[in-house]
């Protein structure tokens, strides 16, 4: 009986207060879908940082005086450091092969000896590929004696990594400025609403109505919004990101818990609307 | 029982009331009567605790001002029924969902609110304007809608601020019959006005309010 209550006079009162009702519902779907779209950015400049670093190896370059035990002892230690998943021993050959590969020239036609020092090739385990990680690993393999030089490719991670900062630092001002955006919307349409049913809502308190009873229609009136505008953006967001995906397969990725967290997000943000109109208005 | 002993209600503006006592018992017709300003809508208030005594305290059946819980409020208000000068009718609805209206708020089941809409609505004489909406009414009906939707819950007490102040002296003779044969029930009235010619034309106890205090 109350709930049924509830919801008749929360759509009576949105039907009462249509162009507000419509107003804050587009205003959260634009809002919602900015904090979509750049979620999305930040997501996939998150994604390739995650890539990339997966891809981090760590090259160890041995001085040239160990005999062969001394490298069977320096693999083994280096495998034994937290984070190393794979130690793979490269030759001084096998390294002029591979500078064949690359620069096309015999190292053998430029000099008479072969100056590349044999190195280790080191992997990490995944959920030590991150920055820090690989730069605490680096310095210490770079302590263990017969080690000349650690290699890494620690710019490029740097700058991917300043980049993923910089663009969850503008979603999080992005984020703050739609839940601010959207609360005064909901709350300001729950507001106009409050005051067209001040008759109503007086002669209810008069009769003794309960105090959950008066608000629960205006709270179901702030969710009906929110999550009406997270439904509309999550459908505009998935089939816009769909349409991407078909045409260039592999250039995004959205996670699908992703397309429920906007629908989620228009839920909190009308729930948390219209109970501040209600904290201050009823 | 309704008790107010020494009820002081101080606004901002400096108006307000102080030292006011008065009991009204069970099946007591009692008449507030003052000029406008005087303060008798504030003492209806803090009867139905809309206002809270600065000093004193208000007894309502079981509840006690100074010890009521916000929450329980609601539930004293249960107890009373509310008429206003201005009727505070909903035009969005018609005359049976009007006296509904005070049943459905607080839960009550259909086939209850029916039979009470019906019993009230038949108490003050318009089971038969029951699919009107209040506008097509006159004033007079309009204030029996107000009272039926007040009693609809059978109080202990009506509290009645001006019930006649928009009325003709005629209709106002028929909303007081309407008040005395509620009164004669059983349930208690306390009617605010400032028509003394009207006050002594019926039976009932008189206090007097000016400038905020008891004559």
């Amino acid at each position: 009986m109350n709930a049924i209550y509830s919801v008749k006079e929360a759509f009576a009162g949105m039907r009462r207060a249509k162009t507000s009702t419509f107003i804050s519902i587009s205003t959260m779907i634009f809002l919602l879908l900015i904090i979509g779209l750049f979620g999305i950015i930040s997501l996939n400049i998150d994604h390739l940082v995650d890539v990339l670093n997966a891809k981090v190896d760590i090259q160890a370059f041995m001085s040239g005086t160990l005999n062969d035990s001394e490298i069977d002892n320096l693999g083994a230690r280096l495998v034994n450091i937290d984070g190393v998943a794979n130690v793979q021993f490269i030759s001084k050959e096998a390294a002029a092969k591979e500078f064949q590969k690359e620069f096309g020239q015999d190292v053998f036609d430029v000099l008479e000896e072969n100056p590349l020092p044999s190195s280790f090739l080191v992997t990490l385990n995944k959920e030590n590929q991150t920055i820090a990680d690989v730069k605490k690993i680096a310095s210490k393999i770079g302590r263990e004696p017969g080690i000349d030089e650690v290699n890494y490719h620690g710019e490029a991670l740097n700058l991917l990594n300043k980049f993923s900062n910089i663009a969850s630092n503008i979603n999080i001002l992005l984020l703050s400025f739609v839940i601010l955006g959207s609360l005064f919307i909901v709350s300001n349409t729950i507001r106009l609403i409050i005051l067209a049913r001040k008759n109503i809502i007086e002669t209810m308190k008069l009769v003794g109505a309960t105090r959950g009873f008066i608000r629960s229609p205006f709270l179901l009136e702030g969710i009906f919004q929110g999550t009406t505008g997270g439904a509309i953006a999550f459908l505009f967001i998935v089939i816009s990101s769909k349409l991407v995906m078909s045409h260039w397969p592999g250039i995004l990725y959205v996670p699908d818990y992703y397309y429920f967290f906007i629908i989620g997000a228009g839920f909190v943000l009308g729930l948390t609307g219209s109970m501040i109109a209600i904290k201050r208005y009823l | 029982m309704v008790e107010l002993q020494n009820v002081r209600v101080k606004y901002p503006t400096g108006d307000g009331v102080e030292k006011i006592s008065f009991t009204i018992a069970s099946g007591e017709f009692l008449f507030l009567v003052g000029p406008s300003g005087a303060g008798k809508s504030t003492v209806l208030k803090t009867i139905y605790m809309d206002v809270l005594p600065d000093e004193g305290h208000v007894q309502v059946e079981e509840y006690n001002s100074l010890f009521i819980r916000k929450k329980d409020i609601p539930f004293m208000r249960r107890k009373l029924g509310v008429v206003f000068q201005d009727f505070k009718l909903f035009n969005d609805r018609d005359v049976f969902r009007n006296v509904a209206f005070a049943l459905e708020v607080i839960g009550r089941k259909n086939k209850e609110i029916k039979r009470r809409v019906l019993r009230a609505l038949a108490d003050v004489g318009l089971s038969h304007k029951a699919r009107k909406l209040p506008r097509e009414l006159s004033g007079g009906e309009q204030q029996r809608i107000a009272i039926a939707r007040a009693i609809v819950n059978e109080p202990y007490i009506l509290l009645a601020d001006e019930p006649t102040g928009n009325l003709d002296p005629l209709t106002s003779a028929d909303i007081m019959a309407v008040l005395e044969r509620i009164n004669a029930r059983g349930t208690s009235v306390l009617m605010a006005t400032h028509n003394y010619d009207l006050v002594k034309k019926y039976h009932g106890r008189v206090i007097r309010i000016e400038n905020g205090k008891l004559l």
